[in-house]
């Protein structure tokens, strides 16, 4: 059976170092997987070779029977693939109903983007709030809001998350946690990287472990957490 | 709060009404003096030449090859009509878009590098440019110059023929130009298309992950640039009837300075800023003719005190006036509240 989304044996090199050594995983459709390891483990990087960002040495990234490793950043959105970058990738001086905008810059369906602007202001009334403001205006919590809307805008198949946690309060998390579920509950797989390793195990129904550049545990998301390794090494208990 | 914005609209149409009969009635009010029309039209012309330049600001990159352009457009302009035979608004067209089509050839390779390497790289080609005009002497007259470019022909207009050969027909000719170009350049900075190139400016790498075609982008903005900036050069190749490619003129490095010098004085941030940069600077000029020695360091000085006063350039005093007054009033306001226990 043809996989949804399919990594084979990935590596990835910055200047000589090789920072993804040999990563292989696997995406069903309407899955929430997660991808969990600490600082340097190589997660981002791997993110960044599905989306075009880096070109990886060796390996294969496939996506719905089509191979996208190799193409440029733009035929991947193209594809379906859309990463919310860490430190949320917002224009800053533009306004937040711009940004949005952006996010669907893609798509040619007028009509349907507009529809689904207003879709997303009803899911994010607070961004419905500040439609005009300018995005570095907002706070952190609100910029993480205002990247993942604008990637929803994009209608993904897939979309990348790369550490919606970070720097926000325990309030935020959890309130982005809700809206990743809204969002996986609309149809859309989720691939979802994170520092906040209970925060992603909670979400997820799968889980990798990764641990400078090899995937070391697998398996469904409940497991892990009871799992020895995974609660000695990264849930602190 | 609506008729504050009512009040500056009907504000901002006064100015431009009485911009526009003073500039058309300038012949008059100089009395026909031709060293202040002279002064004026290459205004007009540098005006036109500075927009061009502020219009790459809006993909953030910051050209330093306008004069190459403004060479290109020159003698394509000159040429067309000396030796093409071409009349003069054909060979004007012809000249812009001379220069546009040398842009979009440079631009693919050009804006895929980005800041200080954009600027060295236009630089260094407009400096080709203006070496390649003087040692082809065959064609361009080399350092001996261009002489004898021929004025626009005569029109008739309403059963009056109105001959463009003296400075003060020229005036009317080259802001008639300046103006429309700086509506299209206008226009282009209100399109749809500048939601693109502010997506390029925030963050170009965003912008190309999410599908914007950044480097295509670029090259229309760099075009339509170009474009402009060949247009003042024919315009300028017609009023001073000879060019020459020397290090001092107006096709050399120290002219690309001084154009990024007009443009932060005027203002970068505001579609005004280069008109009022260019008049102030011209001005300026004039007015310590008499120390001509010691120019650069005048126009030195009001740029250094300009980037350290007035950040948004002459162009953003108003604003700026505006801020200063709100703080004022907040912290006036603030005040009582403090319960003054504050020193």
């Amino acid at each position: 059976m043809q996989m949804f989304f399919e990594i084979k044996n990935l590596r990835v090199r910055y200047e000589g170092a090789e920072v993804v050594k040999g990563v292989s995983l696997h995406l069903e459709e309407g899955e929430i997987v997660t991808l969990i390891g600490s600082n340097g483990a190589g997660k981002t990087t791997i993110l960044r070779a599905v989306s075009g960002l880096k070109a990886p040495s060796a390996g294969e990234i496939w996506f719905e029977g089509t191979r996208v490793d190799g193409r440029n950043a733009q035929s991947i959105v193209k594809l379906g693939i859309v990463q919310v970058p860490q430190g949320r990738g917002l224009f800053p001086y533009m306004s937040v109903a711009e940004n949005l905008k952006l996010g669907a810059f893609l798509r040619k369906d007028r009509r349907a983007v507009q529809k689904d602007l207003a879709d997303v202001l009803v899911h994010f009334p607070r961004l419905k709030e500040r439609a005009r403001q300018q995005a570095s205006t907002l706070s952190g919590g609100e910029q993480q809001m205002l990247a993942i809307a604008a990637a929803v805008m994009c209608r993904p198949r897939l979309l990348l998350l790369d550490e919606p946690s970070m720097g926000l309060s325990p309030l935020m998390v959890s309130e982005i946690g809700k809206i990743v579920r809204e969002i996986n509950a609309t149809g859309t797989t989720v691939l979802l990287v994170e520092q906040n390793s209970r925060l992603a195990l909670k979400l997820a129904t799968r889980a990798y472990v990764l641990e400078t550049g090899n995937i070391v545990v697998e398996g469904a998301a409940d497991e892990l957490m009871h799992s020895e390794h995974v609660r000695k090494a990264y849930l602190g208990e | 709060m609506s008729e504050t914005k009512r009040g500056r609209t009907v504000a901002k149409a006064a100015a431009v009404v009485v911009l526009v009969v003073v500039v058309f009635l300038m012949p008059n009010i100089l009395s026909g003096n031709k060293y202040w029309l002279t002064i004026l039209t290459l205004l007009a012309i540098n005006v036109l030449l500075v927009s061009s330049l502020r219009s790459v600001i809006l993909i953030n990159e910051i050209s330093l090859g306008h004069v190459g352009f403004a060479l290109i457009g020159a003698y394509a302009q000159a040429l067309l009509m000396m030796k093409g035979g071409l009349t003069f608004w054909p060979s004007l067209i012809l000249s812009g878009l001379l220069a546009a089509a040398v842009a979009s050839l440079l631009g693919h390779p050009f804006l895929k590098v980005r800041g200080i390497y954009f600027s060295i790289l236009t630089l260094l080609t407009a400096e080709t440019f203006r070496l390649v005009v003087y040692y082809w002497t065959g064609l361009t007259g080399g350092s001996l110059g261009l002489v004898g470019v021929p004025s626009p022909e005569p029109v008739t207009l309403f059963g009056r023929t109105v001959e463009f050969n003296t400075v003060n027909t020229y005036y009317y000719l080259a802001v008639g130009v300046v103006v429309i170009a700086l509506l299209i350049l206008y226009h282009f900075e209100r399109a749809y298309i500048n939601f693109q190139w502010r997506a390029i400016r925030d963050d170009s790498m965003l912008a190309g992950a999410l599908g914007i075609n950044v480097v295509g982008f670029k090259m229309v903005n760099f075009t339509i640039s170009a474009f402009m900036a060949g247009i003042s050069g024919g315009l300028f190749a017609a009023f001073q009837h000879n060019l020459s490619p020397d290090t001092t003129s107006r096709f050399g490095v120290t002219m690309s300075i001084y154009l990024l010098v007009y443009m932060v004085v005027g203002g970068q941030t505001r579609f005004i800023g280069p008109l009022i940069g260019t008049a102030v600077l011209t001005l300026v000029a004039e007015a310590t003719r008499s120390i001509a020695e010691y120019q650069p360091m005048v126009t030195g000085s009001i740029a250094i005190l300009v980037m350290i006063f007035l950040p948004m350039g002459l162009a953003g005093i108003p604003a700026q006036i505006q801020t200063w007054l709100r703080k004022r009033r907040l912290r006036s306001a603030e005040a009582p509240v403090g319960g003054g226990t504050e020193r």
